[in-house]
Protein backbone atom coordinates (compact mmCIF):
# COMPACT_ATOMS: atom_id res chain seq x y z
CA UNK A 1 0.00 0.00 0.00
CA UNK A 2 3.02 2.46 0.93
CA UNK A 3 4.48 1.58 -2.63
CA UNK A 4 1.11 2.05 -4.28
CA UNK A 5 0.94 5.72 -2.53
CA UNK A 6 4.21 6.90 -3.44
CA UNK A 7 3.18 5.76 -7.34
CA UNK A 8 0.00 7.56 -7.64
CA UNK A 9 -0.22 10.63 -9.00
CA UNK A 10 -0.70 14.45 -7.11
CA UNK A 11 -3.94 15.36 -8.97
CA UNK A 12 -5.89 13.61 -11.91
CA UNK A 13 -4.33 14.19 -15.14
CA UNK A 14 -7.75 13.82 -16.55
CA UNK A 15 -8.64 17.32 -15.47
CA UNK A 16 -5.82 18.73 -17.59
CA UNK A 17 -7.20 20.84 -20.35
CA UNK A 18 -5.62 22.45 -23.58
CA UNK A 19 -6.53 25.66 -23.95
CA UNK A 20 -4.04 26.25 -27.08
CA UNK A 21 -1.86 24.44 -29.56
CA UNK A 22 1.52 25.12 -31.25
CA UNK A 23 1.46 25.11 -35.66
CA UNK A 24 3.89 25.61 -37.45
CA UNK A 25 3.36 28.24 -40.47
CA UNK A 26 4.07 28.16 -44.00
CA UNK A 27 2.87 30.04 -47.23
CA UNK A 28 2.18 27.69 -50.40
CA UNK A 29 1.60 30.24 -53.05
CA UNK A 30 -1.38 32.42 -51.71
CA UNK A 31 -2.40 30.29 -49.15
CA UNK A 32 -1.43 30.54 -45.26
CA UNK A 33 -1.15 27.04 -43.81
CA UNK A 34 0.11 25.20 -40.35
CA UNK A 35 0.67 21.41 -39.30
CA UNK A 36 0.65 20.84 -35.72
CA UNK A 37 4.16 20.96 -34.79
CA UNK A 38 4.01 17.46 -33.40
CA UNK A 39 3.70 16.35 -36.89
CA UNK A 40 6.50 17.92 -38.28
CA UNK A 41 9.98 16.72 -38.03
CA UNK A 42 12.06 19.82 -39.57
CA UNK A 43 12.18 22.15 -42.51
CA UNK A 44 15.00 21.18 -45.35
CA UNK A 45 15.62 22.73 -48.78
CA UNK A 46 14.50 20.29 -51.59
CA UNK A 47 17.31 18.39 -52.93
CA UNK A 48 17.29 17.39 -56.38
CA UNK A 49 13.95 15.66 -56.95
CA UNK A 50 13.36 12.24 -58.97
CA UNK A 51 10.47 12.43 -60.63
CA UNK A 52 8.08 9.19 -60.73
CA UNK A 53 6.01 7.51 -63.53
CA UNK A 54 2.52 6.44 -63.01
CA UNK A 55 1.75 8.80 -60.08
CA UNK A 56 -0.58 11.79 -59.35
CA UNK A 57 0.67 15.26 -60.52
CA UNK A 58 0.37 16.64 -56.78
CA UNK A 59 3.39 13.73 -55.96
CA UNK A 60 6.41 16.03 -57.45
CA UNK A 61 8.64 13.21 -57.05
CA UNK A 62 11.02 12.28 -54.38
CA UNK A 63 14.13 13.21 -52.51
CA UNK A 64 16.81 12.00 -50.51
CA UNK A 65 16.39 12.79 -46.51
CA UNK A 66 18.57 11.73 -44.18
CA UNK A 67 19.35 8.09 -46.03
CA UNK A 68 15.70 8.00 -46.38
CA UNK A 69 13.78 8.15 -49.80
CA UNK A 70 10.85 11.15 -49.45
CA UNK A 71 7.98 11.73 -51.49
CA UNK A 72 7.48 14.93 -52.38
CA UNK A 73 4.17 16.77 -52.44
CA UNK A 74 2.56 20.08 -53.87
CA UNK A 75 -0.02 21.13 -51.42
CA UNK A 76 -1.78 22.97 -54.02
CA UNK A 77 -2.44 20.70 -56.49
CA UNK A 78 -3.49 18.46 -53.72
CA UNK A 79 -6.17 21.05 -52.86
CA UNK A 80 -6.88 22.04 -56.16
CA UNK A 81 -5.52 25.45 -55.74
CA UNK A 82 -2.44 25.61 -58.50
CA UNK A 83 0.50 24.78 -58.36
CA UNK A 84 4.01 25.26 -56.43
CA UNK A 85 7.02 26.43 -58.42
CA UNK A 86 10.32 25.03 -57.12
CA UNK A 87 12.87 27.77 -56.37
CA UNK A 88 15.96 28.35 -54.50
CA UNK A 89 14.33 29.72 -52.04
CA UNK A 90 11.70 27.04 -51.59
CA UNK A 91 11.65 24.66 -48.29
CA UNK A 92 10.32 21.18 -47.68
CA UNK A 93 8.12 20.99 -44.60
CA UNK A 94 8.75 17.37 -43.39
CA UNK A 95 5.57 15.81 -41.74
CA UNK A 96 5.06 12.72 -40.47
CA UNK A 97 2.17 10.51 -39.31
CA UNK A 98 2.75 7.49 -38.11
CA UNK A 99 4.44 5.20 -41.01
CA UNK A 100 3.65 7.93 -43.42
CA UNK A 101 6.01 11.26 -43.87
CA UNK A 102 6.44 13.31 -46.96
CA UNK A 103 8.16 16.34 -47.69
CA UNK A 104 5.81 19.51 -48.30
CA UNK A 105 6.42 21.97 -50.58
CA UNK A 106 6.58 25.20 -48.84
CA UNK A 107 7.69 29.11 -50.82
CA UNK A 108 7.99 30.37 -47.34
CA UNK A 109 8.30 29.56 -43.51
CA UNK A 110 6.35 32.02 -41.14
CA UNK A 111 7.53 29.44 -38.27
CA UNK A 112 5.93 27.96 -34.82
CA UNK A 113 2.78 30.02 -33.67
CA UNK A 114 0.25 28.82 -30.68
CA UNK A 115 -3.46 29.05 -31.61
CA UNK A 116 -5.93 28.72 -29.04
CA UNK A 117 -7.93 26.84 -29.63
CA UNK A 118 -11.17 28.92 -28.96
CA UNK A 119 -10.21 31.14 -32.01
CA UNK A 120 -10.08 27.81 -34.86
CA UNK A 121 -13.39 28.33 -36.67
CA UNK A 122 -14.49 25.45 -38.17
CA UNK A 123 -14.53 25.43 -42.58
CA UNK A 124 -16.97 24.04 -44.85
CA UNK A 125 -16.04 20.60 -46.16
CA UNK A 126 -17.94 20.54 -49.29
CA UNK A 127 -16.62 21.97 -52.34
CA UNK A 128 -13.64 21.40 -53.99
CA UNK A 129 -11.40 23.36 -51.75
CA UNK A 130 -10.21 20.06 -49.67
CA UNK A 131 -12.27 21.48 -46.45
CA UNK A 132 -11.79 17.53 -45.78
CA UNK A 133 -8.28 18.11 -44.82
CA UNK A 134 -8.64 20.86 -42.93
CA UNK A 135 -9.02 20.86 -38.99
CA UNK A 136 -10.08 24.72 -38.89
CA UNK A 137 -9.04 28.18 -39.65
CA UNK A 138 -7.71 30.75 -38.07
CA UNK A 139 -7.01 34.65 -37.87
CA UNK A 140 -4.28 35.72 -35.53
CA UNK A 141 -5.38 39.10 -35.60
CA UNK A 142 -7.82 41.54 -37.61
CA UNK A 143 -5.49 42.31 -39.88
CA UNK A 144 -3.97 38.95 -40.54
CA UNK A 145 -3.97 36.38 -43.28
CA UNK A 146 -6.30 33.64 -42.77
CA UNK A 147 -3.95 30.58 -41.74
CA UNK A 148 -5.77 27.02 -42.80
CA UNK A 149 -4.57 24.52 -40.16
CA UNK A 150 -3.89 21.52 -41.77
CA UNK A 151 -5.14 17.80 -40.93
CA UNK A 152 -1.87 16.32 -41.90
CA UNK A 153 -3.47 12.39 -40.94
CA UNK A 154 -5.99 12.64 -43.15
CA UNK A 155 -4.03 14.10 -45.89
CA UNK A 156 -1.36 11.83 -46.20
CA UNK A 157 -3.48 8.80 -45.65
CA UNK A 158 -6.10 10.38 -48.65
CA UNK A 159 -2.81 11.17 -50.69
CA UNK A 160 -1.65 7.68 -50.56
CA UNK A 161 -5.67 6.02 -51.92
CA UNK A 162 -5.05 8.91 -54.49
CA UNK A 163 -1.99 7.81 -55.32
CA UNK A 164 -2.53 4.18 -55.39
CA UNK A 165 -3.49 2.54 -58.89
CA UNK A 166 -6.94 1.13 -58.96
CA UNK B 1 30.83 -27.21 -34.97
CA UNK B 2 30.15 -23.86 -36.76
CA UNK B 3 27.98 -24.85 -39.29
CA UNK B 4 28.25 -22.41 -42.20
CA UNK B 5 24.84 -20.74 -43.75
CA UNK B 6 24.09 -19.13 -46.20
CA UNK B 7 24.79 -15.16 -46.08
CA UNK B 8 23.04 -12.34 -47.89
CA UNK B 9 24.71 -10.41 -50.86
CA UNK B 10 26.46 -7.44 -49.24
CA UNK B 11 26.78 -5.91 -53.24
CA UNK B 12 24.38 -6.50 -56.04
CA UNK B 13 24.73 -5.12 -59.43
CA UNK B 14 22.77 -2.99 -61.25
CA UNK B 15 21.97 -1.84 -64.69
CA UNK B 16 21.49 1.92 -65.43
CA UNK B 17 19.32 3.21 -68.27
CA UNK B 18 17.45 6.68 -69.02
CA UNK B 19 13.58 6.48 -70.37
CA UNK B 20 12.35 10.01 -71.06
CA UNK B 21 15.23 11.79 -69.75
CA UNK B 22 14.91 9.92 -66.44
CA UNK B 23 17.48 7.46 -64.78
CA UNK B 24 15.97 4.44 -64.11
CA UNK B 25 18.11 0.79 -62.67
CA UNK B 26 17.32 -2.80 -62.96
CA UNK B 27 18.78 -6.00 -61.42
CA UNK B 28 21.80 -6.77 -64.43
CA UNK B 29 21.52 -10.55 -63.55
CA UNK B 30 17.99 -10.04 -65.78
CA UNK B 31 19.67 -8.05 -68.69
CA UNK B 32 21.05 -10.97 -70.63
CA UNK B 33 22.75 -8.45 -73.03
CA UNK B 34 22.72 -4.79 -74.53
CA UNK B 35 21.44 -4.25 -77.90
CA UNK B 36 20.68 -1.21 -80.31
CA UNK B 37 16.86 -1.16 -81.22
CA UNK B 38 16.30 -3.11 -84.60
CA UNK B 39 13.26 -0.98 -86.09
CA UNK B 40 12.82 -3.89 -88.75
CA UNK B 41 9.63 -2.83 -90.06
CA UNK B 42 6.50 -0.46 -89.23
CA UNK B 43 4.76 -2.76 -86.80
CA UNK B 44 7.19 -4.89 -85.91
CA UNK B 45 6.18 -6.35 -82.44
CA UNK B 46 9.41 -6.94 -80.91
CA UNK B 47 9.81 -3.20 -80.57
CA UNK B 48 7.96 -1.56 -77.54
CA UNK B 49 5.64 1.03 -78.82
CA UNK B 50 6.92 4.65 -77.18
CA UNK B 51 8.76 7.67 -78.42
CA UNK B 52 11.36 7.54 -80.77
CA UNK B 53 15.02 9.21 -80.30
CA UNK B 54 18.16 9.19 -82.21
CA UNK B 55 20.19 6.05 -81.00
CA UNK B 56 18.12 4.10 -79.02
CA UNK B 57 19.40 1.28 -77.07
CA UNK B 58 17.89 -1.61 -75.79
CA UNK B 59 18.21 -4.12 -72.95
CA UNK B 60 17.62 -8.10 -73.91
CA UNK B 61 15.85 -9.63 -71.54
CA UNK B 62 14.24 -12.96 -70.99
CA UNK B 63 10.53 -13.09 -70.96
CA UNK B 64 8.87 -15.47 -69.05
CA UNK B 65 8.06 -17.63 -71.80
CA UNK B 66 11.80 -18.18 -72.63
CA UNK B 67 12.11 -16.10 -75.57
CA UNK B 68 14.39 -12.55 -75.75
CA UNK B 69 12.61 -9.74 -75.86
CA UNK B 70 13.56 -6.34 -76.44
CA UNK B 71 13.20 -3.31 -73.87
CA UNK B 72 13.55 0.10 -75.67
CA UNK B 73 15.01 2.49 -73.64
CA UNK B 74 17.20 6.18 -74.47
CA UNK B 75 20.61 5.19 -73.26
CA UNK B 76 22.65 2.73 -70.95
CA UNK B 77 24.23 4.35 -68.83
CA UNK B 78 26.22 1.50 -67.49
CA UNK B 79 26.52 -1.35 -64.74
CA UNK B 80 27.24 -0.49 -61.13
CA UNK B 81 28.06 -2.37 -58.38
CA UNK B 82 26.43 -1.04 -55.49
CA UNK B 83 26.12 -2.52 -51.61
CA UNK B 84 22.42 -3.59 -50.14
CA UNK B 85 22.94 -0.83 -48.01
CA UNK B 86 21.99 2.33 -50.18
CA UNK B 87 18.68 0.17 -51.86
CA UNK B 88 15.45 1.40 -50.18
CA UNK B 89 12.10 0.69 -50.37
CA UNK B 90 9.07 2.69 -51.79
CA UNK B 91 7.79 5.49 -49.33
CA UNK B 92 4.30 4.19 -47.90
CA UNK B 93 2.77 7.54 -49.05
CA UNK B 94 3.83 6.67 -53.04
CA UNK B 95 1.35 4.46 -54.19
CA UNK B 96 3.24 3.10 -56.65
CA UNK B 97 3.88 -1.00 -57.19
CA UNK B 98 5.49 -3.12 -59.20
CA UNK B 99 7.03 -2.95 -61.71
CA UNK B 100 8.69 -0.86 -59.40
CA UNK B 101 10.51 -2.48 -56.60
CA UNK B 102 12.11 0.13 -54.44
CA UNK B 103 15.19 3.24 -54.90
CA UNK B 104 18.67 3.00 -55.04
CA UNK B 105 20.02 6.12 -52.74
CA UNK B 106 22.97 7.69 -55.75
CA UNK B 107 24.54 10.11 -53.13
CA UNK B 108 21.70 12.45 -52.48
CA UNK B 109 19.85 11.04 -55.77
CA UNK B 110 17.19 8.59 -55.62
CA UNK B 111 16.89 5.87 -58.66
CA UNK B 112 13.86 4.01 -59.28
CA UNK B 113 14.71 0.15 -59.35
CA UNK B 114 12.16 -1.38 -61.90
CA UNK B 115 11.93 -5.18 -62.39
CA UNK B 116 12.22 -6.05 -65.74
CA UNK B 117 10.44 -8.87 -66.04
CA UNK B 118 7.37 -7.54 -64.79
CA UNK B 119 7.44 -4.51 -66.98
CA UNK B 120 7.77 -6.79 -69.70
CA UNK B 121 4.35 -8.16 -68.89
CA UNK B 122 2.74 -5.03 -68.03
CA UNK B 123 -0.14 -4.10 -70.13
CA UNK B 124 1.64 -0.72 -70.78
CA UNK B 125 5.41 -1.69 -71.47
CA UNK B 126 7.50 0.89 -71.49
CA UNK B 127 4.94 3.39 -72.18
CA UNK B 128 3.46 3.22 -68.76
CA UNK B 129 7.12 4.58 -67.54
CA UNK B 130 6.52 7.76 -69.63
CA UNK B 131 6.19 10.97 -67.12
CA UNK B 132 3.82 13.33 -67.89
CA UNK B 133 4.22 17.08 -66.56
Amino acid sequence: MQRALEAAPERPSAAKTVADREYFCFKAGDLHLAIASEHVLEVVRSGPLTPLPKVPAFILGVCAHRGEVLPVLDLLRFLGKGAVRIAGKTRLVVGVSGNYVAGIVADAVTGLRRFRLADIHPVPVSGSGGGEHLLGAVRPDPAANIILLLDLTKLLHSARQRAVPR
Amino acid sequence: MIRSVDQAPQTVEIVLFKIGGVTYAADASQVIRFDRVALNSPGDETVPPGPRRGSERALIVRGGNGACLPISVEAVAGLRTVPVTSLRRLPHVVGISRPALGFWLDGERPVMLIDLLELLEGPEGMNGFAIER
